[in-house]
């Protein structure tokens, strides 16, 4: 029974126009699908932990606290580029190695317990839980080629956000679909290579949670590969596990998606349809290949917004860039 | 949001989402073309009680947009929460909520962002 009706409306015309009228007659017919409470989610950059957790983003300002708990429920991805270099400091007495990662990311300070603790504590503190990009770049070869992740350093973080129960889901390296032509490495990171990492990810993953079980309290989601676009190349890592018997390793398939470049986008760019249109092709092309490959899996857009390199000053800051949230 | 910890117009957007939109999607008959300037998309509401959203968008900056529905039934009336750029302004960096502007009170606390009541009988 419908008892009540709620529209929420964006317009973008102006109230006082001479204009025309648009008509637009709508028929609701059934459930098209189900979507997460966390559906709509935040992604804070991996270098918010350069520094220390907290050197930029202002996490101990009441209001920042307020205005996440708006968001509850909700996935807190922290992710992206630099997270392929961070090297977890502290954690246990070994530590493991550091490879590749600290020789190729920018000079930073590790990530400690009390950077770390810092973040999770936040993002429970506001109801939103916890999804941590791992450091895929830490790797036992002499940057000529992929060669293959070495986890040591990683089970340190992992093993203590089991312990404090910190972490639902992990990631394993951001975009490497970019990887040789990017400014983040000098070789090329197949999707291959990426599929063999996540395999010892996850055999890692049940060596410290468990058998994996998604009934367990404890038991977090393997999230990937996030790709930048190349959805070919998020094929190729889902065929890959598929093909090796480790299709149900992967809890959600994740890519990633901007309208336009940050450098150059306009106003005007976010209020036509063919721009807003452009997100359709990937959801399609993401539901094919979890179908065809990991059908348990479930399709997550792990990173968007209305542009690329942190937005356009005065057009993702405005009102225009509101209408692709609700698209 | 910005260093001063304001706002942008979209964190309000996700804010009001957040608070009605639920978990079952809805399908929408005449949604289905590309390059549509005048979208809507329904969702059950979040507390599970027979409501429906309809978020609706109207993407042209002159023409009105006009909404009829059918496919489910309503009361003789309807919460309204009209999102606009201050002014009529898509540019605007400040963002409108039936005509009031979105903004933090005292101590960072929210608007009380609230609907107005709308005619149920008649079109969006």
């Amino acid at each position: 029974m419908i008892n009540e009706l709620l529209v929420l409306a964006a317009c973008s015309s102006c109230m006082y126009a001479l204009a025309g009228t648009v008509n637009s007659h709508v028929e609701v017919a059934g459930i098209a699908q189900l979507i997460d409470k966390k559906f709509l989610s935040v992604t804070l950059d991996a270098g918010e932990l350069y520094h220390g957790f907290g050197s930029r983003f202002q996490y101990q300002n009441p209001t920042v606290m307020g205005l996440a708990k708006a968001l509850s429920p909700a996935w807190l991805r922290v992710g992206g580029t630099d997270a392929d270099f961070l090297y977890y400091q502290g954690f246990d007495s070994s530590e493991g190695s550091s490879g590749l990662a600290a020789s190729l990311g920018d000079p930073v300070e590790p990530v400690n317990r009390t950077s770390f603790d810092a973040l999770a504590n936040f993002a429970h503190e506001a109801g939103w839980k916890l999804i941590f990009g791992l450091n895929e770049l830490n790797r036992t070869n002499d940057g000529t080629s992929g060669g293959t992740w070495d986890p040591t350093n990683a089970e340190t973080l992992i093993r203590h956000a089991h312990v404090n129960r910190q972490v639902v889901g992990w990631e394993l390296g951001n975009e490497m679909d970019l990887s040789g032509s990017h400014n983040k490495t000098t070789f090329n990171m197949s999707a291959q290579t990426v599929a063999k990492d996540f395999e010892v990810l996850s055999g890692l993953l049940t060596k410290i949670y468990g058998a994996t079980n998604n009934d367990s309290y404890d038991a977090p989601t393997l999230v990937g590969c996030d790709v930048a676009g190349q959805l070919d190349y998020l094929e190729d890592f889902a065929a890959a596990l598929a093909g090796s018997g480790h299709a149900k390793d992967v809890g959600a398939l994740t890519w990633h998606h901007y309208y336009e470049n940050g450098h150059t986008s306009t106003a005007e760019q976010f209020i036509e349809p063919k721009v807003l249109d452009k997100v359709r092709a990937g959801i399609d092309q993401v539901q094919q290949i979890k179908a065809k490959y990991l059908p348990d899996a479930e399709p997550i857009l792990g990173e968007s917004s209305s542009a690329y390199d942190g937005g356009t000053y005065g057009v993702s800051d405005r009102f225009a860039s509101t209408f692709w949230w609700l698209d | 949001m910005t260093p001063d910890v304001v706002p942008n117009p979209d964190f309000y957007t996700a804010v009001l989402w957040k608070r009605l939109v639920g978990e079952v999607v809805l399908a929408v008959k005449g949604q289905e073309a590309p390059l549509q300037s005048v979208r809507t998309y329904a969702y059950c509401g979040s507390a599970l009680d027979g409501t429906v959203v309809l978020t609706t968008m109207n993407l042209n900056t002159a023409d009105t947009a006009v909404i009829t529905t059918s496919g489910f039934t309503t009361g003789a009336t309807r919460n309204e929460y009209l999102l606009q750029g201050l002014g009529g302004n898509y540019t605007s960096p400040n963002m409108t909520l039936n005509g009031q502007v979105l903004s933090l009170g005292p101590g960072g606390a929210l608007p009380l962002m609230q609907p107005v009541k709308g005619d149920a009988t008649k079109p969006i």
